[in-house]
């Protein structure tokens, strides 16, 4: 039976389990509500037990069911086309399948090991010659809300923190940077919105070719239109594809410029430097944020200001009206 | 008082069969830590396990196991304290766990079974699965993207693979892993272990070097103490169909195979070993 259900967010037909959480669908009031005809389903038991993800990457009603054990941190990767976000999400991927630790935390799970590992299919072969490339280009589709990638991380304390990264297309932000408003910026407009830290990627390669200029208006853009919505949220700045041009080996010009920007708009702002040549450094710019947004950051204590040094002002008196 | 029971959990391949051919030799002949409870006289059918001793008595393999076979094998066990307990082997083919992950779903039957055991007993057979240790230098080394899709490998890396089973038969079992899961306690037998060639290692390094995140997983999300990891060599060598072995025929399967215990160093003849631990834990 794989008729779809009455809720909107229930994929039950899809496999998963019921949103309401009937263990046997055909006792949940929504899914009863569809008359569709049922179909025989020759591979599905009806009865069987299932789970809440598909393993592919989460949209938002995903994070209702899914994000509610423990505290989440969601991670806005941002950067222009092309700048190198889903390497370094990969990356980050790939040092986890290693056993090595992200930010002194070591893998406990995630719920889109299908979208992890449809990426690291771009690295791995099986012919005796290998030629892997980069992850292929995230497409701007129709859907609006950009995919999350997800990693549960455990510290030795047994602090255990759902990370969500944003693996949104590049075009996305750019829209955004150009036009607060634009239409087919939802997606950036919900990233900045939601996130509980930042990096902004640079890409090295594009900032010293004949393109330089205008990649650096575009970062610049990018940087200043996120500028007012970052408070104090966590934030890194990653000189991405170091390995193709070095930091160094870009023009002075335009390097002082982007991060004169970012200093007098984001002063919190921590820099990092990535390349492929030594894949440890995308841990780096991940742990950076984790660092920062790992405990919640406490509340500013209050504090009473002193408007008069006698003893008698400081007594402010009962309000009771009785 | 209810006897704890355990489940087994092993995919195709994975020597599942022979283990508990070894194991159920074992504890007729009473040379272990564990031995059959007699007290409500004999176990129920157990022809499928004299079948497969029966093959290791002649010195050959036994044949591939079909799903329906292991319907309701199980084996009453007591210990030297006079402690009872009940293992369950599956009726599961090893097929069908490998179905789990396919379909993404676990039968009702098999949900019940997973959410009263005290215990699981997991089989990796570390040889046979495929892994990409190389996937990060691809991605360092070679910067030109390549616009051909051919030979680009299809299949899951068994990292990922066994870290999405575990989770959906602890989602399944309705076990949440946000703190550390001090039940199940969890024994993971790698199996075939003379394959690997290298038993001075802890078994538990073993796996973390083979399967470094399915080893994450399980050390970040299972209490240190609730989880032991053991070599295991149900035969000592590999048998075919028709090998014959002198070994198996002349000193007979039970003075076959060997468990490497969790801190490494000296192979074990008791097979029975990691069950004992793992009904030491649960009687905890």
């Amino acid at each position: 039976m794989d008729k779809p259900c009455s809720r909107a967010d229930c994929y039950h037909h899809e496999g998963e389990t019921c949103a309401d959480g009937h263990a046997v669908v055909s006792k949940c009031a929504h899914y009863n509500q569809v008359a569709v005809e049922p179909e025989a389903s020759p591979h599905r038991d009806d009865d069987a037990a299932r789970v809440p993800w598909s393993g592919s990457t989460l949209g938002l009603s995903d994070l209702m069911t899914l994000t509610s054990r423990t505290r989440k941190i969601l991670i806005g990767v941002l950067g222009s086309h092309d700048a190198g976000k889903t390497t370094l999400l990969l990356g980050n991927y790939l040092l986890c399948l290693r056993g090595k630790q992200l930010a002194g935390a070591s893998f406990a799970g995630s719920w889109t090991l299908g979208a992890w590992e449809s990426l690291a299919a771009w690295t791995r072969f099986n012919d005796a010659s290998p030629q892997p490339g980069f992850p292929p280009h995230t497409p701007r589709s129709t859907e609006r809300n950009p995919g999350l990638l997800h990693l549960a991380l455990r510290r030795p304390d047994n602090s255990l923190r759902d990370v969500l990264l944003t693996d949104a297309p590049g075009e996305w932000f750019s829209k955004w940077a150009i036009n607060q408003n634009a239409q087919d910026a939802e997606g950036a407009r919900w990233t900045v919105e939601q996130s509980d830290a930042f990096i902004i990627l640079a890409d090295c390669q594009r900032l010293s070719g004949d393109l330089r200029g205008e990649a650096r208006r575009e970062l610049r853009q990018l940087i200043e239109r996120l500028a007012p919505f970052v408070e104090n949220r966590p934030v890194t700045s990653v000189w991405a594809k170091a390995d193709i041009t070095s930091l160094d080996k870009l023009k002075p010009g335009i390097r002082n410029t982007i991060q004169q920007t970012l200093t007098k708009l984001i002063p919190h702002a921590v820099e990092v430097t990535t390349s492929v040549q030594d894949p440890s450094n995308f841990s780096d710019a991940l742990a950076t944020v984790l660092d920062a947004s790992w405990q919640p950051r406490r509340a500013k204590p209050i504090f009473e200001p002193i408007l008069s040094h006698q003893p008698y002002a400081a007594y402010r008196g009962s309000h009771d009206e009785t | 008082m209810t006897r704890p029971e355990i489940v087994l959990l092993g995919g195709p391949n994975s020597g599942k069969t022979h283990y508990a051919g070894q194991l159920y030799g074992r504890l007729q002949h009473s040379s272990g830590a564990l031995t059959l409870r007699n007290s409500h006289g004999a176990p129920d059918d157990l022809s499928v396990l004299h079948e497969v001793l029966s093959c290791l008595e002649s010195g050959n393999a036994a044949q591939h196991t079909s799903t329906g076979a292991w319907d309701d094998v199980h084996l009453p066990l007591i210990d030297s304290k006079d402690r009872e307990f009940d293992l369950n082997w599956p009726d599961y083919g090893g097929e069908q766990l490998k179905q789990v992950f396919t379909t993404r779903s676990v039968n009702q039957n098999w949900q019940k079974k997973l959410i009263n055991a005290n215990g699981w007993v997991l089989l990796i057979r570390l040889n046979s699965e495929a892994t990409y240790p190389d996937a990060l230098e691809n991605l360092v080394n070679d910067k030109v993207e390549t616009d051909t899709v051919r030979n680009r490998a299809s299949s899951w890396d068994a990292n990922a693979y066994w870290v999405e089973k575990l989770q959906i038969l602890l989602h399944v079992a309705k076990i949440g892993w946000k703190n550390q899961i001090q039940s199940p306690p969890l024994t993971i037998l790698l199996s075939c272990y003379d394959e690997i060639g290298d038993e001075q290692t802890p078994p538990v390094e073993i796996l973390s070097q083979k399967l470094p995140l399915v080893a994450s997983f399980i050390r970040s999300n299972w209490k240190d103490d609730e989880v032991s990891v053991w070599g295991l060599s149900a035969l000592g060598q590999e048998l075919s169909a028709e090998s014959k072995s002198e070994d198996f025929i002349d000193e007979g399967p039970e003075s076959q195979g060997w468990v490497l215990p969790p801190e490494g160093g000296k192979k074990n003849n008791d097979l029975t070993l990691p069950l004992m631990w793992l009904f030491e834990r649960m009687s905890q």
